[in-house]
């Protein structure tokens, strides 16, 4: 009986313990480059969702066929805790091998010291990828991911409505604010232009129009350019859009780009500036407005530019990947063009390459129709945010959301506009850079 | 042989059993209650100490950094949003939690008078609890919506037409009306129900004396029936106190940007959450969630003292 039980108590032990082996086993690393075979794994964020999941699994399968001694294990990262896990796995040291970062997160990630450098300049990226994508995945001089997608802004309008008020799409901020007004007075029930005050993404780059900055280094320091009279112009003309203008819906200061596509397919809205998803979710929702539809480059501000800002993401390494040469390889893998071009064109997205921005507006591309073209003559025409490792502490501090708020308001714009200024010194330089 | 034991064995096996019985009644519910004990201190106590261990760091980014005593909490004492956050935080959870108790009581009693008629009813009241609060909250507001939203239609059909467009998550306090209003709803059902189980336990001989006294239906209520309830409401309170203060999906669902807009709706979990994740200052964060733990401790033993002094 006794015996049994001892027996019965190692059997347990031994069966735990090779239990905790396997799983250990299990869970182990990022990637083991030891042995016949290696584990990739990849973590996927925007602009990969549940639906594109499965091509991107697709070519994962693909890819393992040809590299017989890889496995790649994907996982589809939620927007909303991205961010989080990836800081999260950052302190644990249990990053994955590959990730897809949003762009302007790969700075902060280099410099936590997470990320391995690409093997090459970032002039020489530049002539195979859009140059502001390439900026954003640099990080003091070197660079630290490849370009996968990059998505810009255009000015989407109702060519309806402007043919009959007998105008032409504005060339210049201030001539979109004239023709919002005569727009929104000779049609009522329509606003002339729609503010998205709440997503800082529609507003900033009219910093760079006005001739301002957002942040440069001085002297080892950032120094935000946000209280410069440039800047607290840009800022101020956009709050006067809605405030004193008033040619958008009150509501409109909280606004996302989803409320403003809404409103636009409802027909409320005269002009909008939005990216290309924008665009492709107002068809969505009401197909039939496409004939109505014009889209036009961004107006110029007083600098003469129109720059606006690249959004997309990198494909990066992390530096703890044990099988360096095998997840470069999957990476070179999916950045091929037809591989990437599926992907984002199904999204109202470019690839990052340069080739692949070309091929997207050439005749058969899926930007090739002069609706979608626009955005295409906007890839160049992008621009990066500083390539501060703490600029997601600007992002997440929401303070340039609320500097415009505050504007909305009616608050006195230069205070605030010293003291968004501040805050971002503040966030940018809490570490060295 | 059997029935013969030597005096010093015996002595050996009574002193063997008056330990095995020490062992049992001392050692063995300590034992027993280890596993339990080990999981509790696992997950309470440990990130208790470690929150508060933290909030006398430095603790930016990843790592936990230098020690740096109460300068967090000196710091928080000089922060304008923090002391803002503070008062909109008491503030809240005052008028939520007196609300909640108020209309709690008041459908408890409906549905106690209702007896085995307000079996559906009593479901129905239920629902509103058992809705997740990130899905409850964005169909608040989209009722709040200022051009879609039912609400706005209703008021203005009512012929309140300065709602007519009306954009409530453009200020503070109206976006803090939208979001109380949703977090009572939510809330109700719960204190309804417990209330309704207290409400019937009362003995029946104590009600049914108080009615041949020929107390008003009010006074009953009042002076009999929640007197006897007094317990059941401290652990009310302070479950409502907690979860006021705690209030944090509503106000990331509903504001643009989460504590918008310009700050005006930002409570202290929300800016625990915003300092921990958003700008990764974990020192600071810790300190926020210290000083609201100290607040709703103090909280509860004030509740606490009050119904000791009530019922003594």
């Amino acid at each position: 009986m006794r015996m049994t039980s001892r027996r019965t108590w190692l059997a347990t032990a031994v069966t735990g313990v090779a239990c905790a082996l396997a799983l250990a086993g299990c869970g182990s690393g990022s990637g083991s480059g030891s042995g016949a075979s290696a584990q990739i794994k990849v973590w996927l964020g925007d602009p990969v969702s549940p639906q594109t999941m499965p091509y991107v699994q697709k070519l994962a399968d693909q890819f393992e066929k040809t590299h017989k001694n890889v496995t790649i294990q994907l996982s589809l990262l939620s927007d909303a805790n991205a961010h989080q896990q990836y800081i999260t796995a950052i302190e644990g040291n249990s990053t994955p091998c590959i990730g897809l970062v949003g762009n302007t997160w790969t700075p902060e990630f280099a410099g936590l010291g997470a990320l391995q450098p690409i093997n090459a300049t970032a002039a020489k990226l530049k002539q195979s990828y859009v140059a502001s994508m390439v900026d954003s995945a640099t990080y003091k001089g070197t660079v630290y991911g490849y370009p996968y997608d990059v998505g810009v802004r255009a000015l989407i309008y109702r060519k309806d409505l402007f043919t009959k008020a007998h105008l032409a799409p504005p060339a210049t901020w201030t001539e979109l604010q004239q023709d919002a007004v005569k727009l929104q007075s000779a049609n009522p029930g329509v606003s002339g232009f729609a503010i998205i005050g709440g997503n800082q993404w529609y507003y900033l780059p009219m910093v760079w129009n006005w001739g301002g900055n957002i942040a440069a280094q001085q002297g080892g320091q950032w120094v935000s350019g946000m209280n410069s009279s440039a800047a607290v112009a840009a800022y101020q003309f956009y709050a006067n859009l809605l405030r004193v203008e008033k040619l958008s819906p009150s509501a409109s200061a909280n606004w996302q780009g989803s409320d403003a596509d809404q409103a636009f397919a409802l027909g409320k809205v005269a002009m909008m500036v939005g990216g290309s998803w924008d665009l492709q979710a107002i068809l969505a929702t009401k197909a039939s407005m496409q004939s109505q539809i014009g889209t036009a480059l961004l107006p110029d501000g007083p600098a003469g530019n129109n720059d606006t800002f690249a959004g997309g993401s990198n494909l990066t390494v992390f530096k703890n990947c044990a099988d360096k040469a095998d997840a470069n390889s999957f990476i070179q893998f999916l950045l091929q063009n037809k591989n990437v071009a599926h992907l984002t064109s199904s999204l109202g997205l470019f690839p990052a390459t340069l080739s692949g921005v070309s091929q997207q507006q050439a005749p058969g591309g899926a930007f090739s129709a002069p609706l979608w073209k626009t955005f295409a003559l906007m890839v160049p025409h992008s621009r990066s945010v500083p390539e501060a490792s703490t600029w997601g502490g600007v992002e997440g501090s929401n303070d340039l959301i609320n500097a415009m708020q505050a504007l909305f308001s009616g608050k006195s714009t230069s205070s605030t506009m010293s003291q968004l200024a501040s805050q971002i010194n503040t966030q940018l330089n809490s570490k060295t850079n | 042989m059997t029935g013969e034991t030597l005096p010093a064995a015996r002595g050996r096996s009574a002193a063997a059993r008056r330990w095995g019985r020490h062992l049992d009644s001392t050692a063995l519910p300590w034992l027993l209650l280890l596993p339990a004990l080990v999981v509790i201190l696992g997950l309470v106590a440990y990130p208790i100490i470690e929150t508060i261990w933290l909030s006398f760091h430095a603790g930016t980014d990843l790592s936990t950094g230098p020690f740096v005593g109460l300068s967090q909490y000196r710091s928080l004492a000089d922060d304008p949003d923090f002391r803002a956050a503070l008062v909109r935080t008491i503030y809240f959870s005052v008028f939520n939690v007196v609300a909640t108790m108020v209309i709690g009581l008041l459908v408890a009693l409906v549905l106690d008078a209702l007896r085995s008629r307000g079996r559906l009813l009593g479901v129905i009241v239920l629902l509103p609890w058992a809705m997740p609060r990130v899905a409850s909250g964005i169909v608040w507001k989209w009722m709040f919506d200022a051009q879609y939203g039912t609400v706005n239609w209703a008021l203005n059909s009512a012929g309140l037409h300065q709602f007519n467009g009306y954009a409530w998550f453009n200020s503070g306090f109206s976006s803090l009306v939208v979001i109380s209003a949703a977090w009572i709803w939510q809330s109700v059902p719960f204190i309804a129900i417990a209330l309704l189980a207290g409400l019937r336990s009362n003995p029946h001989e104590i009600i049914e004396a108080a009615q041949v006294d020929g107390a008003p239906y009010w006074r009953l209520v009042f002076r009999v029936r929640l007197p006897m309830l007094r317990p059941l409401l401290v652990v009310l309170l302070v479950m409502s106190t907690i979860w006021a203060f705690q209030a944090f999906d509503y106000f990331f669902v509903m504001t643009v940007p989460p504590g918008g807009p310009d700050h005006s709706t930002e409570v202290l979990s929300l800016l625990t959450w915003l300092n921990a994740f958003s700008l990764l200052q974990q020192g600071k964060a810790a300190a926020i969630a210290v000083l609201t733990f100290v607040i709703l401790a103090v909280a509860t033993l004030m509740y606490v003292r009050s119904f000791r002094e009530a019922t003594e």
